[in-house]
């Protein structure tokens, strides 16, 4: 089940709200628990199983290291820790990347090896991750054990973020999970941030999906104008599809009194790589450093490791994205870009002038998602040259796409800087002394908001999710 | 901005009374099967069963079926239009909304797929045996230009979709010599000469773009030359919205329909579908009581209706026309030339064709398609007798 769709809005959301509400306080772990159970049932009835043995395994493992640490056997909960990353690594290394396994191999030996053809379990790179992180924090110590598997439970499968994140860490709701006090307004704050998220979702990313969904599909060589316009246009859907997900699903948690961390901060806005992906899906960047850069050595073990964890973080960061060579190369690609700003362009780019650095950023993350998107590109190669001119500059096709989707285009470059919140925050302080104005505008607003995505819902003739695949 | 107690419990108010709200309004709202402005059948509540559930194939059609019994659900539809009408779209959903109040399908990804290519070839398969035989009969291609093209100057600016001319000429190359007839250029010179070609709001042509075709057809193939004068006209109705208007739930324009009759017309005896009963006209006048008032030709698509003309001295030709929609307003016209007129749709017609065409020993064929419907029928592989 996705948020954005009239199921969830006017199905699931309803009756988990007054079952959430309803139960006494204890039980509303156990009720979170159970609705995201059928949450992620709705879709995957079958991969529930591997979800639960997930989970089971992962708990029991956070008993066990906590149990040997406490009798001082630091041997015996590392190989408790290992054997419990295990199994969650196992499980998303056999149902994410057999295929390609497999392909790799059948490359290698030159003889055709048939691909299994598993489904991939929605969101299991995202729940495999959290329950990692629980079972590490615990090893540090700085994360307490979950002696509850309810609790556990919930936290895993929360249905907010249970599909595409973020990445909650345990240890950052630890104590939301033991107790947490609901409250009007936060629950307030929550709705507002699922509309904006929705709003984003379905009014911006499958707007810019239309568009992406032209050009994407022609063939051969087009004019370098209707090429960039269609990856400017994948460029604002990745970003809205995604950080309004992360929207609804921190809206969400609000509704129930939890507290996510931030998963975007204007990425689009940044003046170099290193900044995009400090701003950029923040929950996965933090996951990687944490659990993989700082283990592995970090920058404290000399130049020559430090360089090794860079690119291995980024080539585990490109197939986390998905079972295919084009996300190991993008994964690279980023790799070499963030190792090339920190070793050799750092004193270069701070003398440029800051529009040269917000167009260096975001030329190198386009590219970056041209990389991204290669599957899904009918001219593949062929769209590359067409950036560079192949194609010619433009054509007509290309003036009717730019002054088609003119509109769009302005809402979506104004919708990626911070320029919307700082103009609703502005109108608001005006109105801080009314506050039936306040309440109006806002009211007015989020309405507007809504009512128009479910309008978009009713005639979903195009509402795909990306995030959805990873 | 940091809400007070009171704005956040009117936000939150409002937000449960809009979930609520719609809640129980597709919970309690009269549930439809059929959908007049779309013109198809909605979906119904599945049942669950234990595999349908386990495929997850019960959740998605439950999905589908919210969707489409989502209570005004044409409101929606039209609000979405409206606003991206707002936001200076120029097309949405595949429909350019063209000057003159015109919507026009933008056929994109039509032309320029495998399945068009396979159309052509299987026509010219058929068409390359067919004359090849002995005694062949007389046969004709016509296949239509949309009104993306023949009305390319009302598109939006810019405006650059496929261009169909380049498809037609590659079907032509593919035929036998003197099988293609050109009805793109009639059309082009009647709406240079102010003749309303297609429908505002269907994907139709006209009766009277029909009549032109069919007047230059016949002149070319000696069938005998026809005048407007030779025709009683009539308008049946002034509110047709066909269904590229349903497509973006567009209510504000409507079509008028207009129908010929030949001034000395002959009896004719029609049989749908190869029943036992037969009527003595191709009208239904009930289709204009319903969203899709076009069906009033041969009440819609048919698999096979087969026309006797009672000429009063026999013609002896037997035309067959294997067709889609286009040729329903078309058709009357060739009664005039011919005994027995039958029109065959392979989208459902499942008898070996070459069954019929001995049984009947036809004198004439044509073969009338518009072009966007031509090159999206996977039927046409019967003509070689495949699927």
């Amino acid at each position: 089940m996705v948020f954005s769709s009239l199921l969830f809005l006017f199905r699931f959301l309803p009756i988990v709200l007054v079952l959430y509400f309803a139960v006494p306080r204890k039980a509303r772990n156990l009720i979170l628990l159970l609705v995201s159970l059928f949450f992620y049932a709705w879709g995957e009835p079958v991969y529930v199983v591997l979800m639960a043995v997930s989970i089971v395994s992962s708990w029991l493992g956070g008993l066990a290291v906590d149990a040997l640490r406490e009798r001082g056997n630091e041997r015996g909960a590392k190989w408790a820790l290992i054997l419990a990353s295990g199994v969650g690594l196992a499980l998303l290394g056999v149902f994410k990347y057999t295929d390609f396994v497999l392909d790799i191999t059948s490359r290698v030996i030159g003889r055709q090896i048939s691909p299994l053809g598993l489904a991939l379990p929605i969101g299991i790179s995202f729940y495999t991750f959290q329950t990692i992180s629980y079972v590490a924090d615990v090893y540090r110590g700085t994360a307490a054990v979950q002696k509850n598997i309810i609790s556990y439970g919930a936290y895993v499968t929360m249905f907010p973020q249970l599909i595409a994140g973020p990445i909650v860490q345990y240890k950052t709701i630890d104590r939301q999970l033991r107790s947490r006090q609901e409250s009007v307004e936060q629950f307030a704050e929550g709705v507002n941030r699922f509309i904006i998220g929705l709003g984003k979702k379905v009014l911006l990313a499958n707007n810019a999906g239309v568009l992406w969904d032209t050009v994407r599909r022609m063939q051969g060589p087009i004019p370098a104008l209707t090429a960039w316009l269609g990856l400017a246009a994948f460029t604002f859907q990745i970003y809205f599809d995604f950080s309004g997900y992360s929207d609804m699903a921190i809206g969400l948690g609000e509704m129930f009194g939890f507290r996510f961390l931030e998963n975007f901060r204007y990425p689009y806005l940044s003046a170099s790589v290193t900044e995009f992906w400090r701003r950029w899906h923040i929950s996965l960047g933090t996951w990687f450093r944490e659990y993989v850069y700082i283990p592995l050595g970090g920058n404290r073990a000399g130049l020559a490791k430090q360089i090794r964890n860079i690119l291995v973080v980024w080539l585990l960061t490109g197939i986390w994205h998905g079972a295919n060579f084009n996300f190991v190369i993008w994964g690279l690609y980023y790799g070499v870009i963030l190792l090339a700003e920190k070793m050799v362009f750092a004193r270069l780019l701070k003398r440029l002038p800051a529009w040269a650095k917000h167009l260096y950023t975001m030329f190198f993350v386009m590219i970056g998602w041209y990389i991204f998107s290669y599957n899904e590109i009918g001219s593949g190669m062929g769209y590359f040259l067409s950036l560079f001119g192949a194609g010619g500059l433009a054509d007509r096709g290309s003036i009717y796409l730019l002054y088609n989707f003119a509109v769009l285009l302005i809402a979506l470059i104004l919708g990626s800087t911070e320029l919307p919140a700082r103009a609703g925050r502005a109108l608001l302080a005006r109105t801080e002394d009314s506050d039936w104005l306040c309440i109006a505008l806002r009211g007015i607003f989020y309405a507007a908001v809504f009512i128009f995505s479910v309008a978009w819902l009713v005639d979903a003739s195009f509402n795909p999710f990306l995030y959805f695949r990873f | 901005m940091q809400m007070n107690r009171k704005q956040s419990v009117n936000i939150i108010t409002l937000f449960l009374v809009l979930v609520a709200g719609f809640t129980a309004a597709s919970i309690l709202a009269p549930k439809r099967t059929f959908s007049e402005t779309e013109n198809r059948t909605l979906l119904t509540l599945p049942v669950p069963d234990v595999e349908s559930v386990l495929s997850g194939k019960f959740g998605e059609r439950y999905e589908a079926y919210l969707a489409d019994q989502f209570p005004g659900r044409d409101g929606w539809i039209a609000l979405k239009t409206g606003a991206e009408r707002a936001a200076l779209r120029q097309d949405a959903k595949g429909v350019y909304f063209a000057d003159d109040d015109y919507l026009i399908e933008t056929h994109e990804g039509v032309f320029d797929v495998p399945q068009a290519q396979a159309s052509a070839t299987h026509l010219s398969a058929f068409c390359r045996a067919l004359t090849s035989q002995e005694d062949a009969p007389n046969l004709s291609v016509m296949v239509v230009p949309n009104a993306v093209d023949i009305l390319a100057d009302k598109l939006p600016p810019f405006a650059a979709p496929f261009d169909e001319e380049e498809y037609l000429k590659t079907i032509q190359g593919l035929l036998p010599e003197g099988v293609w007839f050109d009805a793109g250029s009639v059309l082009r010179r009647e709406a240079e000469a102010g003749r309303q070609i297609y429908y505002r709001t269907d994907h139709h042509w006209t009766t009277g773009a029909a009549f032109a075709v069919f007047r230059e057809w016949a002149r070319s193939r000696g069938l005998g030359e026809f005048a407007e004068a030779d025709y009683n006209i009539t308008q049946v109705s002034d509110t047709f919205t066909g269904t590229i208007a349903a497509k973006v739930a567009q209510t504000s324009v409507h079509d008028a329909i207009e129908i010929y009759e030949a001034k000395d017309a002959s009896p004719i005896r029609v049989r749908v579908n190869e029943t036992g009963e037969e009527t003595d006209t191709i009208y239904v006048p009930d289709k204009l009581e319903t969203r899709d008032q076009y069906a009033v030709y041969f009440g819609g698509n048919n698999a096979i209706v087969e026309t006797r003309v009672l000429h009063r001295e026999p013609k002896e030709r037997r035309l067959l026309i294997l067709k889609d929609s286009y040729a329903h307003c078309f058709a009357p016209f060739t009664f005039s030339c011919f005994d027995q007129v039958d029109l065959v749709d392979l989208r459902y017609f499942n008898r070996p064709l070459k069954e019929l065409m001995e049984e009947k020993d036809y004198t004439d064929i044509l073969v009338l398609y518009n072009a966007a419907g031509f090159a999206e029928d996977v039927s046409l592989a019967k003509l070689t007798g495949g699927a």
